[in-house]
């Protein structure tokens, strides 16, 4: 996790409430408002905070198992400071473990891509993505939870993260809450250890080698213990027994912000002012995606072209996606081309073009502004009616505004306060509270006014 | 005399839209008559205290409203 990201979480842990934007906002220099926004939608994506009426919060299963772990480490208990992983001397399987993670996580992402409330033949990987919440079973048919749009759409590093998250918060509860503990443990230790290289795994009870091929199905790592493979070439056969793993370059997207991994390897999407999308691609996997948000017009050999419409977004915004979603997924695939040709115009008016920093900074700003503000104003038309809550009472008739304004202040701080308003003209005045407080409120109001 | 008389509760949903679309949402409802009442109370000129069970009529005829009112481009004209 960056730096700053891992200071927000630290802060909001011990905040005893929903804390505003503007105040996270004002906790570094002006001149970072910006940076700080983009880690706090990252952190939401990941399912570490939550967002409630431009509030954020700690996920509670989050805060309770971070602050478990602190409490265990200061008080020397249950967090095992040592190495789970011990490497295997032994011939390095680099080719053999990204061979298998391009497959598998190929695999997962066109499971995912195509569950549609059909009937899927078994399999570990279905088994694996259903343990992770990232699709469900119902009636027999296999189809999309409201998560597995945006998991498509997500960058790789948030997918590694959702797909392992899921599995881990699959055993919050207060049973599985030490395990909770353990597969944190493990997968942070994974982090950082390099790809391609076997390691030993020091604890190979059934949770956590349930764990190991859970990421092995989906190629975070790779284990020639569960393909059978009893020891990699080259290693002592008394290792033959050991639960053997080897860390994939998915793995190290738990940790490493530099680190990079992608299917494609260059972006291949140009967007058209006139909300035509050209993707220069065959594979079927990122057609299926572009098609979550966007009609296929035409498709030709190296090139598909799709058209955005107010149906396709508000369809995929149905679906689960927001605008943040689609535009990112956009701006994280253009062609270079488009930027060639930003470097271009900026040598011809003779701006100074800085190095890969500028480079990728200026690449987000060719999708073109028109589409941008298109999709963010058809996400808003959705929020043209707002539901502030599905059962209250809205009681009038009060006979002062000072009895308004004593009654309105009690249940505020009773948290029955909904709404209120007409503070200035006692006729106007209105307080709404919600259905379950009403009792309350009326005995508050004869209590009242009975003195 | 009792002075809770005066006091008047009714329940409902509470929702919060802009006026355009609380103008609408009173247009929808009077013209729908009484067999389909869908307004409770009117709060202020955003606030309004709604039927819950006509809250998905609503976001529905919200939703026409704004498929009535865009150009959809006629596709055999795109070449």
């Amino acid at each position: 996790m960056p730096p700053l990201a891992q200071t927000i979480v630290t802060r909001l842990s011990v905040m005893p409430y929903a804390t505003p934007r503007s105040e996270i906002e004002s906790w570094s220099k002006a001149e970072y408002k910006q940076l700080i926004g983009e880690h706090l939608d990252l952190l939401c994506r990941l399912k570490v905070l939550k967002l409630s009426d431009f509030n954020y919060e700690i996920n509670p299963e989050f805060k309770e198992t971070f602050i478990n772990a602190i409490v265990a480490v200061t008080s020397g208990s249950t967090i095992s400071k040592d190495a789970l992983f011990t490497i295997l001397p032994g011939q390095a399987l680099s080719a053999e473990a990204e061979a298998h993670a391009t497959a598998s996580w190929k695999r997962v992402m066109e499971l995912v891509l195509q569950a549609n409330n059909t009937v899927t033949q078994r399999s570990p990987t279905l088994d694996a993505l259903l343990k992770c919440g990232l699709l469900k079973r119902a009636n027999g048919l296999l189809g999309p939870t409201s998560d597995s749009r945006r998991f498509l759409l997500s960058s790789t590093r948030s997918q590694v993260w959702l797909f392992c998250l899921g599995y881990v918060q699959s055993f919050s509860t207060d049973a599985g809450s030490s395990l909770v503990l353990r597969f944190m443990t493990l997968l942070f230790q994974l982090a950082p250890l390099v790809p391609g290289t076997p390691y030993i795994v020091s604890d190979a009870s059934d949770p956590i080698r349930s764990l190991i091929a859970i990421l092995h199905q989906a190629g975070i790592v790779y284990s020639p213990t569960l393909t059978g493979k009893k020891t990699p070439d080259g290693a002592d056969k008394s290792f033959a027994g050991e639960l053997i793993v080897v860390p994939t370059t998915l793995s190290a997207m738990l940790s490493s912000i530099t680190a990079t991994y992608d299917t494609v390897k260059a972006g291949f999407i140009v967007v058209e002012s006139n909300f035509k999308v050209y993707a220069y691609t065959d594979d079927p996997l990122h057609i299926g995606i572009i098609q979550l948000f966007a009609e296929l017009a035409y498709e030709l050999d190296g090139l598909v072209v799709s058209q955005i419409t107010p149906h396709s977004i508000r369809d995929a915004f149905h679906h689960g996606l927001s605008a943040s979603d689609i535009i990112r997924y956009l701006e994280a695939h253009v062609h270079p081309a488009i930027f060639a040709r930003l470097l271009e115009d900026a040598k011809e008016q003779g701006k100074a073009v800085a190095s890969e920093s500028a480079e990728q900074g200026d690449r987000l700003k060719w999708i073109p502004d028109t589409v941008k503000d298109q999709i963010c104003l058809w996400e808003q038309e959705r929020h043209r009616v707002k539901v502030l809550s599905p059962s209250v009472r809205a009681i009038r008739g009060f006979v002062s505004t000072e009895e308004f304004g004593r009654l309105r202040k009690w249940a505020e701080s009773q948290g029955y306060l909904v709404f209120a308003t007409g503070e200035d003209r006692v006729q106007d005045a209105v307080l709404v509270v919600t259905e379950a407080s009403f009792g309350d409120v009326s005995g508050m109001i004869r209590k009242v006014r009975g003195r | 005399m009792d002075l809770e008389s005066s006091i008047r509760n009714t329940q409902g949903c509470l929702i919060e839209v802009d006026p355009s679309i609380k103008e609408f949402i009173q247009h929808i409802s009077s013209s729908s008559g009484s067999s389909r009442s869908i307004i409770r109370a009117e709060l202020d000129e955003r606030h309004l205290l709604i039927d819950p069970k006509q809250l998905d009529f609503i976001m529905k005829e919200v939703d026409n409203l704004h498929e009535r009112n865009t150009f959809i481009e006629d596709p055999e004209e795109d070449v």
